[in-house]
């Protein structure tokens, strides 16, 4: 008997034993229901009421839902019969890992430390996947899940400036307050809900098979917020903001300080000591609802240090939270409420570093609550709240792991590492409840984690790290390592519950190399006279002091350069056109080759015209000049930040030692399969035609990316 | 045995004084409109029932089972093509709802006890009607046996008078008397039999009064259920004797309803606001 059939039959008996279990549990309703009149006060009352309400409601839609079934399949049946008849396979499920890189996971395959995709690449396919220009996951996932070059979709990196205010803002979404507001006095009540504009073009994969009628589960793919309709379900990832409304602010509370300080990605907040207690507060959103001040919502808590010291009780909202120094509480609810009645909810992980000589209480930003969404994070909007009863709450925020409070020595490697793999087991719970529900169609979902630690545990790499900086975790060396061959067990785990006609992908969006030295862009235009500083002035951050009137390029973000052009920046100065094409390639040609006097090696390996590199109608967003780092080089810091320095090279020292925002020539990501794939060419942008391809559907004729000849392995 | 009565003396001592305690706050709620005073109550009954299954219930355990049944009840929303999905959706909700009830059989059963004695009481001040002066009532003395039946009398206070001979009923062992309230008060009646008296309080006066239709033997649950009169002797001729109240109703425009209901209603909507407060999971 093959599998298939097997399945089959198993899934019929399945059946027809569950419908005989309802049938028992209908008659046993049926006969105890007169239990309910039993009425013993109000906690029985609603346990008695409440549970024959939920099994009543329960039950009417269990009968509508029987009694249509057979009308809605039918209608299901004939609009995705082409689908499924022509579809080479009817499940397949995808394993994003962001940031997999084929060199080292080439390396421990060969060491024998990752069984499972050693038997994929044995039995299936290995290939490098060609990555996005520039190699950044926002880029290069958007191409994932659209099939397109980044000039049709419109993300170039995770920030874009704004050309009036030369300003960064996130160029994913844009979040605006209530277009409608009723003033009363000093509070401004909002008549419409905030406006969420998603700013990613083009048509993700999962839009078009669910038309056809394939069913897709999409979990926590980059770029997918603010969520959009389909007939699917789908979690937002990546660029999910926290309940301030930045990608991730977390706030460190200490007695080491007397006065709060603010930065970007923290808040240092005091402890003031009133008796046995310390009280604190973590920072919220704004109080929009206020038109006299700025005033910020606040979730004030205290803290008890137990006679012993190695423990203390936070309390906070009503709940008392017990944890020890070195370890991470459970996701403690916090409510931020406004004047008049209204409240925003949260959700946040407080970690106790220490509790002697000094006070010092980590908490992580404030999540969207999942079941009380401040913002939508999901399609439909029950399904984080689906998820959140299922396997409780869970990490919401876009780039979830704090990359930040390690690279500012705000938590350690070992902390940060545990905070990675609580969201990741969070993660792993979510994508088996959706491999589970998504018995036919896609299910596919991303895993942040390997990005996050590769970024901050490379420099721990034996023969790739030169950055110097201390090993403080334990183990810290075999960090990467041990992260592969979970993601390897993890895959096993996945495969272990696929059929044998299902197909598996893994992909990841781009490898990773060392960043051991920052380029400044914005130092390398000051010094060659393409971007001015006020006189006397010294640059700030974002642009502080810098002439508009006599700059003609400046540089934002992690690879683009932009050229100060007129029409388009408020202050422009370049004419668009010829003199904009000329200044274009004029600096490519001065930057490609750039040599790094320190070390003489090659620190920008190639640059790009945009004009050139991309195709579609959003190109004129793009940056005007795209730099494709040389290996171990990267933007500087000062130089994502929009601030000119004296020095154009500078030495990497922070626990941030591996990245990928270099030349993607350098850093293509995996493509693993159960399948055999051929081809002499696989990139990202090439998953999305792919799919519509294996569903039998015709691959849209905008969509750049071409479908990978592949068949089923046949067994011997 | 000997202990068996004790143990009964001492419960019907620790009945009689919470007998006095409702008394006594009906007596300070004597302002109040009869609804009021039930709302009261009601608020009451809400707080000291959440308090209670705020302590004496697993409430994590119950906030989980209830997310998982809330999950379950998406699930079917939300994946409403995959028949397999749905039917798993359903058992599991059926179980999780057994759960929920097992979870929620503690507290149930630590209440019962209080709300028990507290129905009671609020049966005996609001679930009968006094007896209307100028209108004939019934008194029912059930005997031990059938002989006794030729002897008993009922002897009356003034403002009573028997309106009928009194009607003998041996196949029951009851003798009823028709009664009539010639103005409004309470009285007690007294039955001689064999030279012992049996009193019995009736109530013929409006107001907030404890109203008690029966005064039975004995038995520890009669003294529960008819609370505010002492139990007839053990060792008396006498079984029961009662008065035949109308039912006391709550009008709502053209609605008469019992007090069950809005009390019911009452709780449930305080036990709803205050949860919150109590953070009591439910």
């Amino acid at each position: 008997m093959t599998f298939a059939k097997k399945e089959e039959r198993e899934s019929s008996d399945g059946t027809q034993q569950i419908l005989r279990c309802a049938f028992v549990a209908l008659v046993f309703l049926l006969i105890f229901t007169p239990v309910a009149h039993a009425y013993v006060g109000p906690g029985a009352g609603f346990a008695v009421l409440s549970s024959f309400l939920t099994l009543f409601l329960a039950s009417v839609q269990a009968v509508f839902a029987f009694l249509t079934w057979p009308i809605r399949q039918f209608f299901r049946f004939l609009r995705r019969r082409r689908a499924y008849l022509k579809a080479k396979t009817k499940r397949i499920v995808i394993l994003g890992f962001d940031g997999m890189d084929p060199q080292l996971t080439e390396r421990f395959i060969k060491q024998g430390k990752l069984p499972n995709l050693a038997r994929l690449r044995e039995r299936g396919s290995f290939h490098p996947l060609a990555t996005t220009l520039p190699p950044i996951s926002p880029v290069a996932w958007s191409s994932f899940l659209t099939g397109v070059n980044p000039g049709k979709h419109n993300i170039y990196d995770f920030l874009t400036p704004d050309r009036r205010r030369y300003l960064p803002e996130l160029s994913s979404a844009r979040i605006r307050g209530s277009k409608r507001v009723l003033n009363i006095g000093r509070y401004a009540i909002p008549l419409t809900r905030p406006q969420i504009k998603p700013l990613r073009r083009s048509t993700p994969f999962w839009h078009y098979l669910a038309d056809a009628g394939v069913f897709c589960s999409v979990i926590r793919v980059p770029i997918t917020f603010p969520p959009e309709k389909f007939s699917g379900v789908l979690l937002s990832g990546m660029c999910v903001p926290d309940i301030q409304g930045t990608q991730g602010t977390f706030s460190f509370h200490t007695t080491r300080t007397a006065m709060r300080e603010s930065a970007t990605n923290r808040v240092v907040v005091p402890f003031e000591k009133h008796g046995a207690y310390f009280h604190s507060y973590v920072p919220g959103p704004p109080d929009t609802l206020r038109t006299d001040s700025n005033v910020e919502l606040r979730a004030p808590f205290r803290l008890k240090p137990a006679v012993s010291k190695r423990t203390v009780d936070i309390h906070v909202d009503g709940q008392r939270i017990a944890i020890s120094a070195g370890e991470y509480s459970e996701w403690v609810e916090l409510e931020f409420r406004a004047g008049v009645g209204a409240s925003v909810k949260g959700i946040c992980r407080f970690y106790l570093k220490s509790v002697e000589p000094e006070l010092e209480l980590y908490a992580t930003p404030v999540n969207i609550h999942p079941m009380h969404p401040a913002l939508p994070i999901s399609h439909p909007l029950t399904y984080s709240i689906y998820l959140a009863k299922l396997q409780g709450l869970y990490a919401t925020l876009g780039l979830a792991e704090d990359t930040w409070a390690l690279n500012d020595g705000y938590l350690g490697e070992d902390a940060f590492l545990e905070q990675c793999y609580l969201i990741h087991r969070e993660r792993e719970q979510m994508f088996f409840d959706a491999l589970d529900k998504t018995r036919q169609g896609v299910c596919v979902c991303v895993f942040d984690i390997t990005d996050r630690v590769q970024h901050m545990f490379w420099r721990h790499l034996a023969d790739d790290h030169s950055t110097g900086a201390p090993q403080t975790g334990s183990g810290a060396a075999s960090v990467i390592e041990e992260l592969y061959k979970k993601m390897d067990d993890l895959i096993g785990r996945t495969m272990e519950k696929m059929s044998n006609n299902s197909l598996l992908l893994i992909v990841s969006d781009h490898g990773f190399k060392a960043f051991e030295w920052g380029v400044n862009l914005n130092s390398w235009l000051h010094q060659e006279g393409y971007l001015a500083l006020r006189e006397g002035a010294a640059s700030g951050d974002w642009f502080q002091d810098v002439d508009w009137s006599k700059t003609r390029a400046y540089s934002l973000g992690l690879n683009g350069i932009y050229l100060n052009t007129k029409g388009r920046e408020s202050l422009g100065t370049v004419e668009p056109g010829a003199e904009a094409a000329r200044l274009r390639t004029e600096l490519c040609e001065k930057l490609q080759g750039l040599v790094d006097p320190s070390t003489s090696r090659v620190a920008i390996r190639r640059t790009y015209d945009a004009m050139k590199a991309y195709t579609g109608p959003y190109r004129e967003n793009a940056p005007d000049v795209i730099v494709g780092f040389g290996e171990g080089y990267r933007a500087s810091w000062d130089s994502a930040q929009g601030k000119v320095t004296s020095a154009v090279f500078e030495f990497n020292s922070k626990a941030w030692s591996g990245d990928h925002c270099i030349d993607p020539g350098l850093v293509p990501g995996v493509l693993f399969s159960n399948w055999k794939i051929t081809g002499d060419r696989h990139a990202i942008t090439d998953v999305a035609p792919t799919l519509l391809d294996l569903f039998g559907l015709q691959v849209p004729l905008h969509m750049d990316g071409k479908p990978w000849p592949m068949a089923p392995v046949t067994s011997a | 045995m000997g202990t068996g009565r004790d143990w009964l003396t001492r419960m019907t001592t620790l009945l009689s004084w919470i007998d006095q305690v409702f008394d006594l706050l009906f007596r300070l709620m004597r302002p109040l409109p009869r609804l009021g005073v039930l709302a009261v109550f009601s608020v009451l009954t809400a707080v000291i029932s959440l308090l209670a299954v705020r302590w004496t219930s697993n409430q994590k355990a119950i906030r989980r089972v209830k997310d998982l049944m809330g999950a379950h009840v998406l699930e079917v929303r939300l994946f409403p093509d995959q028949l397999n999905v749905v039917l798993r959706a359903y058992l599991t909700l059926f179980g999780n709802t057994l759960l929920y009830l097992r979870y929620a059989l503690v507290p149930l059963l630590i209440l019962s006890v209080p709300l028990l004695i507290l129905f009671a009481q609020l049966e005996a001040y609001f679930g009968r009607a006094p007896v209307e002066p100028g209108r004939d009532f019934l008194v029912r003395a059930t005997f031990e046996a059938v002989d006794s039946l030729a002897d008993p009398m009922l002897r009356l206070p003034p403002g009573l008078a028997q309106s009928a001979p009194p009607v003998h009923i041996p196949s029951e062992r009851e003798v009823d008397w028709r009664v009539k309230a010639e103005q409004p008060g309470t009285y007690d009646i007294h039955l001689v039999l064999q030279g012992s008296e049996f009193s019995k309080r009736v109530v013929a006066e409006n107001g907030l009064a404890r109203i008690v239709s029966e005064r039975e033997r004995g038995s520890l649950w009669q003294q529960i259920i008819n609370p505010g009169e002492p139990p007839l002797p053990r060792s008396g001729l006498v079984e029961r004797i009662a008065i035949q109240y109308a039912p006391r109703v709550f009008h709502f425009r053209t609605w008469e309803i019992e007090w069950l209901a809005p009390y019911l209603v009452l709780t449930l909507a305080a036990a709803l606001l205050l949860k919150g407060i109590l953070r009591t999971e439910l």
